[in-house]
């Protein structure tokens, strides 16, 4: 039961965000098949009494109480209207409007039944994250080694994925290079330059570099703030490994969100302690170092075209950005789905973002679930709202958040009970 | 004195000091209304260009086809122009130098020209102005932004016009190459059968001479030199090609339609307001931040 569990799981969460299910054709439907088929399973083995199976001082407990259901409901509605919006335009494809939230229906229902093992799940995660991480470092060393011929190992996203990914659509047979499955390495938008080397980037299983930071971030982060591992060798191996593939994915959306992430949490840790000397001079320390680094490399920055490229008013990523935070702005290009389906959308972002105020405002505290919350909707705001929040990977984190203000505070990374 | 505190208390600090956000967002607002005041605006529109259907070539077409039947070659389509010729041009004419050259010749030359600038720079602002896309067959999208008025409206105005003048060139160009290869051709093919019959009189005798007659040599000559076309098939084709005129090629290849020019600020205003509203904020929240950090010293120094 618990394998199978674990593989819907990781299942669910990798739809859309990897292209690994993608693979496989009309794979909404076996996933919608495979979560009822594990709930009948669950639900005839009532494993939703094994209690014991919880790691009470890691993983947040969810308490079946009505007001609990609203709220884990609640995004769900939204998510709903949202796509009925979008159904209104011609060419939207219903069918796949409707799987995508009967999916994350049941997957919310697999959750709550399968709760007992929300702790083997977040570890899988981890261990699906630091394969897929490994894999794709080791395709990209056999790469730029040059160790072994790749000629056969060209691949096109969307005729390998009937579509579902349209990336590369009209890019020709070698946008990317798929080195027996690692992982894959970005061909198709060439070799991009970073402080005067010039490499190409890998996504793992994920479709692009964004898309595959998106994934491995919570990761990153429960490894940093959690404690999912005992074993800190281990803890500290499979970190590092993440963070290499990160670097190498080098996704500038990424790494800026992380930035503003870090430096947010800096300035609340600062804050909220008063300053303490070795933190503060540590940070301003740092902070020094950085800045006299960036003036030192600023040249060579200036010539990377992994920044220039980006940071171009005319660059597609940032006109993409820009349009998406101004998209209430009037434009005689923008039909009233798009005002509507928005409206629905930063609905949704919003309860996001009131399930993370309502975590640091009034219960005073933050959890690293709350973190994750917090860093994928800063993550999305380089223009990829529309396609992380959608994501039943993007929801998980949300439950796991609406789970943790409800139950123990034993996981707490930042927390303060009471004035002194 | 507190020793921990929370995103309340920041908040609190942040209430007390809401006069510092407000001076902030009227001075940066201010700076953002006199950069946008001072940006020169831009002017843009969209041009689509079709190429006209096949109708519109129907003299060029048959002129072609008479040549090649007249001077007996077998006709292969690939050496027809027509409507995918055109399209073909326009493909290649917004990625060649020269044509941008010509634009800019024109721009030059007409009365929307007031001396401003050099042709030099006309020719980069026309060249950075427009962007070619050409997803459907036969239609392509222009999009034009440029920051001189005057280029605007020229272009929006004479674009399609000077298109159409350089295919016509091209194809009135080519169309005459083929009639005078073929002129060449037949005229060759021609003189050779006269000589060769000429050379069957002389070496032959009279195997060549018209049977039944009793005119001399010279004077079978004479007529031969005086009606070549009775004896020569290629002489014939010579003359009826010499008597086709070539079509008028100053034929609209194009169809195209325009949407208005928008004059627009270099800058969006939303975007101008969300990044004053956005750079406000920040420095507020460091104004805030240093003012605590002084406070605290202030406070452990007295301590």
């Amino acid at each position: 039961m618990k394998i199978l569990n674990v593989l819907v799981f990781l299942y669910s969460i990798s739809v859309t965000a990897l292209i690994i299910p993608s693979l496989v054709p009309k794979t909404s439907i076996i996933l919608l098949f495979l979560i009822l088929f594990s709930l009948v399973l669950n639900l005839l083995m009532q494993t939703y009494n094994k209690v014991s199976e919880y790691k009470s001082s890691i993983c947040p407990v969810f308490y079946t109480t009505y007001r609990n259901f609203i709220y884990l409901i609640t995004p769900i509605i939204i998510l709903f209207a949202w796509v009925v919006t979008l159904s209104f335009d011609e060419n939207a494809n219903k069918i796949a409007y409707i799987g995508m939230i009967l999916v994350h229906s049941t997957f919310l229902l697999f959750i709550i039944i399968t709760r007992a093992y929300t702790f083997l799940y977040l570890k899988s995660y981890i261990y699906l994250v630091f394969i897929m991480s490994l894999l794709g470092i080791l395709a990209s060393l056999l790469f730029s080694l040059g160790i072994l011929d790749f000629s056969g190992h060209y691949v096109n996203l969307n005729e390998m994925t009937h579509g579902a990914f349209s990336r590369d659509e009209n890019l020709g047979e070698e946008s990317y290079l798929f080195p027996y499955g690692l992982g894959l390495i970005l061909l198709g938008s060439g070799k991009l330059s970073l402080f005067g080397m010039e490499f190409y980037r890998i996504s793992g299983w994920a479709h692009e570099p964004t898309s595959a930071t998106l994934f491995i971030a919570p990761a990153i982060i429960l490894l940093i703030h959690g404690n999912i591992f005992k074993n800190v060798f281990f803890k500290y191996l499979m970190l590092l490994t993440i963070v290499i593939f990160w670097l190498l994915a080098m996704s500038v959306g990424s790494l800026l969100s992380f930035l503003v992430f870090y430096g947010l949490l800096t300035v609340y840790f600062l804050y909220t302690r008063l300053y303490p000397l070795k933190s503060s001079l540590t940070v301003l320390l740092l902070t020094l170092i950085a800045i006299i680094t960036l003036i030192a490399g600023i040249d060579l920055l200036l010539h990377s075209t992994i920044f220039t490229t980006k940071f171009n008013l005319e660059s597609e990523t940032m006109r993409k950005a820009i349009n998406e935070l101004l998209w209430f702005v009037p434009g005689s290009d923008k039909s009233m789905i798009f005002y509507f389906s928005h409206l629905f959308l930063w609905s949704l972002i919003g309860y996001f973002l009131m399930i993370i105020s309502v975590s640091v405002l009034f219960l005073k505290y933050v959890n690293v679930y709350v973190l994750i919350l917090f860093y994928l909707v800063l993550h999305s705001m380089k223009g990829s709202q529309e396609n992380v929040f959608i994501l039943v990977f993007t929801f998980y984190w949300l439950y796991l958040a609406l789970f943790s203000l409800e139950s123990n505070e034993n996981f707490l990374i930042l927390n303060r009970k009471s004035h002194e | 004195m507190n020793k921990k505190r929370d995103l309340v208390d920041f908040l609190i600090l942040l209430e007390c000091k809401k006069n510092i956000f407000y001076t902030l967002f009227a001075l940066i607002t201010t700076i953002f209304i006199i950069i946008l005041l001072n940006l020169n605006p831009t002017y843009s529109f969209k041009k689509e260009l079709t190429v006209s259907s096949s109708n519109a070539f129907s003299d060029i077409y048959q002129y072609q086809r008479n040549v090649f039947t007249i001077a007996k070659a077998t006709i292969d389509t690939k050496d027809i122009i027509g409507r995918d010729s055109a399209d073909n041009i326009i493909m290649t004419l917004f990625n060649d130098g020269n044509f941008y050259k010509e634009i800019a010749k024109e721009f030059i030359d007409s009365k929307f020209n007031n001396g401003e600038l050099t042709s030099i720079q006309v020719e980069n602002l026309i060249t950075d102005s427009i962007q070619v896309s050409h997803n459907i067959k036969w239609r392509y999208v222009l999009e034009i932004e440029t920051e001189n008025e005057s280029i605007a409206y020229f272009i929006h105005s004479n674009l399609d016009e000077i298109v159409d003048k350089t295919i016509s060139k091209k194809f009135l160009n080519y169309i005459t190459k083929l009639r005078s290869n073929s002129i060449g051709l037949l005229s060759s093919l021609a003189d050779y059968q006269i000589e060769k019959i000429k050379l069957g009189i002389l070496d032959l005798s009279n195997n060549a001479k018209p049977s039944n007659t009793s005119i001399s040599t010279e004077q079978f000559l004479t007529i031969l030199n005086q009606t070549p076309h009775k004896y020569s098939s290629a002489y014939s084709s010579l003359k009826a090609l010499k008597r086709t005129e070539i079509p008028n090629t100053n034929i609209r290849y194009t169809v195209s339609s325009s949407s208005r020019v928008d004059k627009s600020s270099s800058m969006n205003i939303y975007l101008a307001f969300f990044l004053s509203v956005f750079f406000s904020i920040f420095l507020y929240l460091i104004y805030v931040l240093s003012y605590d950090l002084k406070q605290q010293i202030t406070i452990r120094k007295g301590a």
